[in-house]
């Protein structure tokens, strides 16, 4: 953006979302992913994205890299060095920019804002063997460091998008994605920027499957958020992306409008880098934070979509931050974790469950949990297994991250189009 | 909210010291601090490189349980924090932090992967945490013991800019009502290597640059004046044209005898090249502190913007702008002056 002392900035101003596009191992696209969603299919599937023949674990929520690149403005050149990273950005990127039909004019400035944890990692891995095990091979190698770096993914959609304003690439490990869109939410809403291209995105690596798989948090099994017996999670990969302007420009130029986000909430768990304060301290301020912005209690939220990774430590610390928040009304609160059915998709989750909440406030569903036998007994709350029809305004999403990032988004159900 | 927005304080870490007098001083004195040229054999190319010197003694911070096994990039970024802080009477609990990276912890992330490619089933569990982008980030914040908000940006060499960009942003909010902006980059030959493939023969460098943002006008406080918006390199649009851009976007003021310019060329003929007449023709002093501390990636305008500050505390001048021109991404310019 940009800043300049004395200026006055117009705002608070209403935030809309007209564009999303998304990339899952559900599928390409809202339409596959909001059937998938709905009737609470699994996705998850053997890893052919690098060897894991040495893992402990070789599922995961692998895209199909089965799809024809979209229309984008690359030249043949930069479309051969596109990493899968970049791939699933494009594709997310050109369905969210086709429904929000910005024109040219409108699309000059606009700022992106991307979250990643890992971004296109296994360039990273690539330019590594070739440097212990060719020390002096130095042919080829740039573009893998290039290539590497978020940046350049950020700077591939762009040029793709035919998008010239600035970039942010935020990486808060897993709440990347949810502070992407938080960070675009605040921008417009504060007056500092129009319109806002944003959203997450993470490939799966062999560098952070095997990091994960250390820490003991991958399941050896199937993830199963919420249960009591539940082993871990399944990583998985994606993209999601959306379009945010504001209310009032929406409305004058007869945009579709998908949603509109309402709340953000942040805060910083400074438990454990790796593990959440037991009772979810840190996950609560971010909720109600993010609450408090919308201007709602727990009585207005119809659905939660939990972090829920499936990991003995992040569900019954959310567990009980969603408890503790939601007080008496817990019982009445639908919750589910989307990530028993793609895995975890890190830097992408928080986009790509705020996408799916888009679309489960739209089409008045609640994407169920994977089925539990037995539930935790953190779990008082209205956990949605099967598939569940039901209309409501408020969806709040959860995204918490290694080093103790928390995020919080609060979208609301549009009454206009 | 009215206010203005100050940097209260600022503090680094380079090859010249833990100080940022010490950083100033190697820039105004052009220090020759000297220079590391090694090789891991094999064939491998030759390396040149500036570290940060060791400490005679280990600080107190580094008792936090945090930080005992953390990575020199955290370590760093926990110094320069510090140092920005510094005396000043701040309620810890409410402040914000913004951590910019553009290698980040490389160290920790070549050794964990060298273990996952020897056997999987041994890759250090204690390791791999530390290789996330935003470790650093999370150190800072448990040791300062803050709740709030806390960002890790990735970008180029000119991302501090934005970083303070996105500062002066939650401050304007009201989100926190005081911030730390700070970069911090390690040295290790996985990336000193990357850095050999692109032209111009620089050398490589660590360290970590911290500003502490809150609202202000005190009399003496140096003050933010203008962030312009950054100018994004693409296929068409290469350095040269993004530096010109962020120029054209400065104009003419504050342009005169007054003011210092601190931007970010590092020695390199070829490389610095676009920025090389940028201000030809007009008054203003320039130092390019990366000509005599080394290139330190996503620290280098973080660097800029510290020895700014320490150039009109000395009361050397009025005005500096940071001029960043990115590596491989941005370019865009900070203007503070001092009030």
């Amino acid at each position: 953006m940009s800043y300049r002392r004395g200026d006055v900035l117009s705002g608070p101003h209403r935030v809309v979302v007209t564009g999303a596009g998304i990339v899952t191992s559900m599928g390409y696209g809202w339409q596959e992913n909001a059937i998938g969603f709905r009737e609470g299919r699994t996705a998850l599937r053997p890893i052919t994205a690098f060897d894991s023949s040495r893992q402990r674990v070789h599922t995961g929520g692998e895209v199909l890299m089965n799809q024809p690149l979209p229309q984008v403005g690359l030249t043949h050149r930069q479309i051969s060095r596109l990493h899968r990273a970049t791939i699933l950005l494009l594709h997310a990127g050109r369905e969210a920019m086709n429904q929000a039909g910005w024109s040219e004019d409108q699309m000059n400035d606009v700022p992106i804002c991307l979250g990643t944890s890992a971004g296109a990692m296994s360039l990273g891995e690539c330019y590594f063997k070739q440097k212990t095990q060719q020390a002096g091979t130095q042919r080829g190698l740039a573009k893998w460091v290039l290539g590497y770096q978020p940046q350049t993914q950020a700077q591939y959609l762009a040029e793709a998008m035919e998008l010239k304003g600035p970039v942010s690439i935020i990486t808060n490990a897993c709440a990347s994605g949810a502070n992407a869109i938080g960070h675009g939410f605040h921008l417009i809403k504060g007056g500092r920027a129009r319109r806002v291209f944003c959203g997450g995105y993470d490939a799966i690596a062999e560098m952070v499957f095997a990091g994960f798989d250390s820490l003991q948090a991958l399941s050896t099994t199937t993830p199963r958020p919420f249960a009591a017996d539940r082993d871990g999670l399944a990583l998985g990969e994606g993209a999601a992306l959306v379009t945010l302007e504001r209310l009032e420009d929406a409305l004058l130029r007869g945009a579709t409008i998908l949603g509109e986000v309402t709340g953000y909430g942040t805060s910083t768990d400074l438990h454990h880098l790796t593990q959440p304060h037991p009772q979810g301290d840190a996950a609560l301020r971010s909720m109600n934070d993010a609450c408090a912005e919308a201007g709602i209690g727990p009585e207005s939220v119809g659905y939660i979509n939990s972090h829920g990774t499936g990991t003995p430590l992040n569900d019954i610390a959310e567990g009980g931050a969603i408890r503790r928040w939601a007080g008496d009304h817990a019982p009445n609160v639908c919750v589910s974790s989307t990530k028993g059915a793609i895995g975890h998709l890190l830097g992408g989750a928080g986009a790509v469950e705020a996408v799916i909440c888009l679309m489960a406030l739209q089409g008045g569903w609640i994407p169920p949990n994977v089925p539990v036998s037995v539930l935790d007994p953190i779990v008082n709350f209205d956990l949605v297994q099967s598939p569940r029809n039901r209309e409501f305004d408020y969806a709040l999403t959860n995204s918490f991250g290694f080093g103790g990032s928390n995020a919080t988004l609060i979208l609301r159900r549009s009454h206009c189009s | 909210m009215s206010e203005d927005i100050i940097i209260a304080g600022w503090g680094a870490v380079s090859p010249a010291g833990w100080t940022s007098a010490e950083l100033a001083d190697a820039t105004l004195n052009q220090d020759s601090l000297p220079v590391t040229e090694e090789g891991r054999g094999e064939g491998a190319p030759m390396r040149r490189f500036r570290t940060v010197p060791t400490q005679t003694e280990i600080p107190t911070w580094m008792r936090h349980a945090r930080l005992r096994r953390s990575s020199p990039v955290a370590r760093y970024a926990v110094s320069a924090a510090l140092s920005a802080l510094g005396d000043q009477p701040v309620e810890k609990e409410t402040l914000g932090v913004i951590f910019v990276t553009m290698n980040g912890c490389v160290g920790f992330s070549r050794r964990f992967y060298s273990e996952v490619l020897t056997n999987p089933a041994f890759a250090s569990p204690i390791l791999f945490p530390e290789t996330v982008f935003n470790a650093p980030s999370s150190h800072l914040s448990s040791l300062l013991g803050s709740p709030a908000v806390n960002f890790t940006l990735i970008g180029d060499s000119a991302q501090f800019l934005g970083g303070l960009d996105l500062a002066v942003q939650w401050l304007q909010e009201g989100r926190v009502p005081h911030c730390l902006v700070v970069a911090s980059e390690e040295m290790d030959w996985l990336s000193t290597e990357a850095l050999g493939l692109f032209p111009g023969r620089r050398i490589a460098a660590e360290g970590a640059a911290a500003v502490y943002l809150r609202p202000g006008n005190e009399s003496g406080a140096i003050r933010i004046e203008e962030i312009t918006a950054p100018v994004l390199m693409s296929s068409t649009e290469n350095r040269a044209s993004a530096a010109a851009q962020m120029r054209a976007a400065l104009g003419d003021r504050n342009v005169d005898s007054r003011t210092v310019v601190c931007d970010s060329r590092c020695g390199s003929s070829v490389w610095d090249r676009p920025e090389e007449n940028l201000w030809r023709g007009t008054d203003v002093t320039v130092f390019s502190p990366a000509q005599w501390l080394g290139d330190a990636s996503g620290v280098a305008a973080g660097w800029q913007t510290v020895l700014g500050c320490e150039l009109l505390k000395r009361n050397q001048f009025e005005t500096a702008i940071i001029s960043a021109l990115g590596c491989s991404e941005q370019a865009l310019a900070a203007v503070i002056k001092r009030v």
